[in-house]
């Protein structure tokens, strides 16, 4: 089993969590029902700035489903989010502005070059266009593709310009949803290497993940979800792989991915 | 919630329909005299008045209904859309059927494009594609938002059609008031009783179709009620730290 | 608002560069439209009917036959990878997404109309020059009522594994007045009638046209939201 890069930064994201900074998001009692059986039930937790939190959970859990509440894609049902403090409404785009998101789906444009689609998501944000996408892909390493139709990318260099795009506005958090879908070895450590910079840089993140081995190291806190439930909470600090992996068959009754690197 | 076969008052409603069809059905065979140039074909016109009126009425329902769900997010008020299209389909499709009778023995042609004719025509496509987006959107969880979007939209539609099409020829007998004025009081006793008759069958119709929703959704209710049962116990309730 | 001018701005040219690249939309609406045109030409002899009379409504069947080709293509672009979500994530009020589609899917349209004007005038003998800004101003105003309803119905549509059959079902009751007015219309001005006689359609579309882009800007974000 090799050592994931994340792993061996463990060191650094565990001293962040020690300074103790304010309360960046908040979801209270957060509910979604789509007239039916509810999809969340009461979901309650909070996260501070510059954390890192993994959350897991078998599919159906609504992981994907509070992810994309928070991000402003979904209107939740019942309950609230406050982010730094203030109420945010599914209507309020203030939220959406300090907020970046991230799905195994790129939400780019095939037909565009990586250039274009940066520069289309930048303007989406109000900003001019040119520099960010410029810098955006310089950070993801992909400026020599810069003018390569990203329907030619290959999943790694997807995911990657997919990262860039929602970092594009310089979200205080990032949002993913089983980012390492389908990405190869050298392409997951390739994103782990970024959510660990986007971190160093005062990020915090909120990832839902099937694979526990790109967790270890990455994250301060565990959430486990199950039915529309948040089941159980725990730090992740000092936890290997194993035993988060028991931790996961106690709470969400059914296996797990990761073993190996 | 309990749903229950809507009782007392409506039940009321019910027998008074079924009373007044008949009454009217009665009333416009041996009552009304015969009409001069048409015949006796001209009596399907005590039915085809009122079900036109009430294909219009059902639109107006769906409406209502589209709009309060789109502004409350009550299922409720989507049941109440969805039973004024099945009930203003079926008025629709009878007065559609009826009118062409009628136009044939009047004036020889079984259609002519005029604005009230054509209207009718567009607002049964419309009952159509509002039906059929419901149908293919079945199990999809934005069915009741998109179909109250178009009940919107077809709503706001039917009177630009009727205007636009009115603005183009104008042929079926004026207004419905002159239509009064020229029928003798026999004809006229009979059209209003059949008015009402066919007034209180949509009302009827209306509120069982509701009914039939509720109870559907009743036991929706009571399935995700047993769904919760059966999890709870095995989550432990509510969420444990270690 | 200037944050919402520059996204509906942005949605545009997206939409119109995607279009200049794969050059999909704009190459099957034109093809098709002038299918069209050229099987009526067939179809009725010319000996029989007078052309001139049936060329309006020729021409608007083409139009909106190939209008819902590129209403359909235009959200089809969005789902290939999830992308209608990534809008969503724009800090910019949801009526912004829709009247950027709307734009982009209005002038794509009117340039597939402007391609099949030459070819109608040369097939079916209807001198289209002496009237051209009054007719230029005719469709522009009608394809406007098209593409506020459009963008909007496909919006619905594309959600479901139906949307070819599903979204002309529901298009074309709704556009009816908009079309029978703007053949209306377009017979008038080809008669050479000027705008002032038509006016009484060009009011109707005009209506149409205000009415469906106010509901537009208010319902679209029922259709995103989920």
């Amino acid at each position: 089993m090799n050592e994931t890069p994340a792993a061996a930064q463990g060191q650094a994201a565990r001293s962040i969590s020690e300074s103790d900074p304010p309360i960046l998001l908040e979801v209270d009692r957060l509910r979604k029902d789509y007239g039916g059986p509810p999809v969340l039930r009461a979901v309650s937790f909070s996260m501070r700035g510059g954390e890192g939190l993994i959350l897991l959970g078998p599919n159906g859990a609504g992981k994907s489903t509070l992810l994309r509440i928070v991000a402003g894609i979904h209107r939740p049902s019942e309950g609230r989010i406050l982010f730094e403090g203030k109420r945010a409404s599914f209507r309020d785009p203030d939220l959406r502005k300090r907020v970046g998101f991230v799905s195994h789906e790129t939400f780019l444009y095939d037909a565009l070059t990586a250039e274009e689609n940066l520069r289309f998501f930048a303007r989406l944000h109000g900003m001019g266009g040119e520099s960010e996408a410029a810098r955006g892909l310089n950070e993801a390493g992909l400026a020599s593709f810069a003018s390569a139709a990203v329907g030619s990318f290959s999943r790694g260099m997807a995911q990657r310009l997919t990262l860039a795009r929602a970092r594009l506005h310089a979200p205080s958090l990032l949002l993913l949803d089983e980012p390492f879908t389908g990405l190869d070895p050298l392409a997951a450590a390739d994103l782990e290497r970024s959510l660990i910079d986007f971190r160093k840089a005062g990020g915090a993140f909120l990832m839902a993940t099937h694979d526990l081995s790109h967790a270890v190291g990455l994250a301060e806190r565990l959430l486990i979800m199950r039915r529309g439930q948040l089941v159980h909470e725990e730090p992740m600090e000092g936890l290997t792989q194993s035993h988060l992996e028991a931790v996961y068959r106690r709470h969400a009754g059914i296996g797990v991915a990761g073993g190996g690197g | 919630m309990k749903a229950r076969p809507p009782g007392g008052p409506w039940l009321a409603i019910d027998i008074a329909a079924v009373v007044s069809v008949l009454a009217a059905f009665l009333l416009a065979l041996f009552y009304a005299p015969t009409e001069r140039t048409m015949g006796d074909v001209q009596r399907i016109f005590y039915f085809h008045v009122p079900s036109a009126m009430m294909a219009f009425l059902g639109f107006v329902v769906v409406m209502v209904g589209s709009i309060a769900f789109l502004a409350t997010g009550s299922r409720r008020f989507d049941s109440l859309a969805l039973a004024g299209a099945e009930v203003g389909f079926l008025f629709c499709t009878i007065t559609l059927l009826t009118g062409p009778v009628w136009a044939r023995s009047a004036w020889g042609v079984w259609w002519t494009w005029d604005a009230r004719l054509s209207t009718t025509l567009i607002l049964w496509l419309l009952y159509v594609a509002y039906l059929m987006l419901r149908g293919y959107m079945q199990g999809d969880v934005r069915m009741r938002r998109f179909s109250a979007v178009l009940g919107i939209l077809g709503a706001l539609d039917v009177p630009i059609v009727y205007f636009s099409v009115r603005w183009w020829r104008t042929q079926h007998p004026t207004t419905f008031i002159t239509e009064r004025g020229g029928l003798e009081p026999e004809m006229r006793a009979t059209l209003l009783l059949a008015m009402l008759a066919i007034l209180l069958l949509f009302v009827s119709l209306l509120v069982r179709r509701i009914a039939l929703e509720r109870l559907r959704a009743g036991r929706d209710l009571l399935r995700m009620e047993i769904e919760e049962r059966e999890i709870a116990p095995a989550m432990g309730g509510g969420s444990d730290r270690s | 608002m200037a944050g919402y001018a520059a996204a509906v701005l942005a949605l545009i040219k997206k939409d119109l560069l995607s279009e200049w690249r794969t050059r999909e939309a704009i190459g099957s609406m034109a093809l098709f439209s002038l299918l069209i045109v050229v099987v009526f030409g067939f179809c009725f002899d010319a000996r029989r009917v007078d052309l001139r009379e049936a060329a309006p409504g020729m021409l608007w069947v083409a139009f909106s036959f190939s209008g819902v080709l590129g209403l359909n293509h235009s959200f089809a672009t969005e789902r290939q990878r999830g992308s209608l979500q990534a809008l969503l994530l724009a800090p910019v009020d949801r009526s912004a997404i829709f009247l950027g589609k709307m734009l982009g899917n209005l002038l794509l349209l009117s340039l597939v109309e402007a391609l099949t004007l030459p070819v109608f005038s040369i097939l079916l003998r209807v001198r289209v020059l002496p009237c051209l800004p009054e007719l230029a101003l005719v469709t522009f105003a009608s394809t406007i009522g098209l593409t506020a309803v459009g963008t909007l119905l496909a919006g619905m549509a594309s959600s479901n594994r139906m949307r070819e059959m599903l979204l002309p079902i529901l298009l074309y009751p709704i556009w009816i007045p908009v079309l029978l007015a703007a053949v209306k219309a377009t017979g008038g001005v080809l008669a050479g009638e000027t705008l002032g006689q038509v006016w009484g359609w060009l009011r109707l579309i005009l209506a149409f046209d205000l009415i469906f882009v106010t509901v537009g800007l208010l319902l679209f974000e029922q259709i995103l939201e989920e």
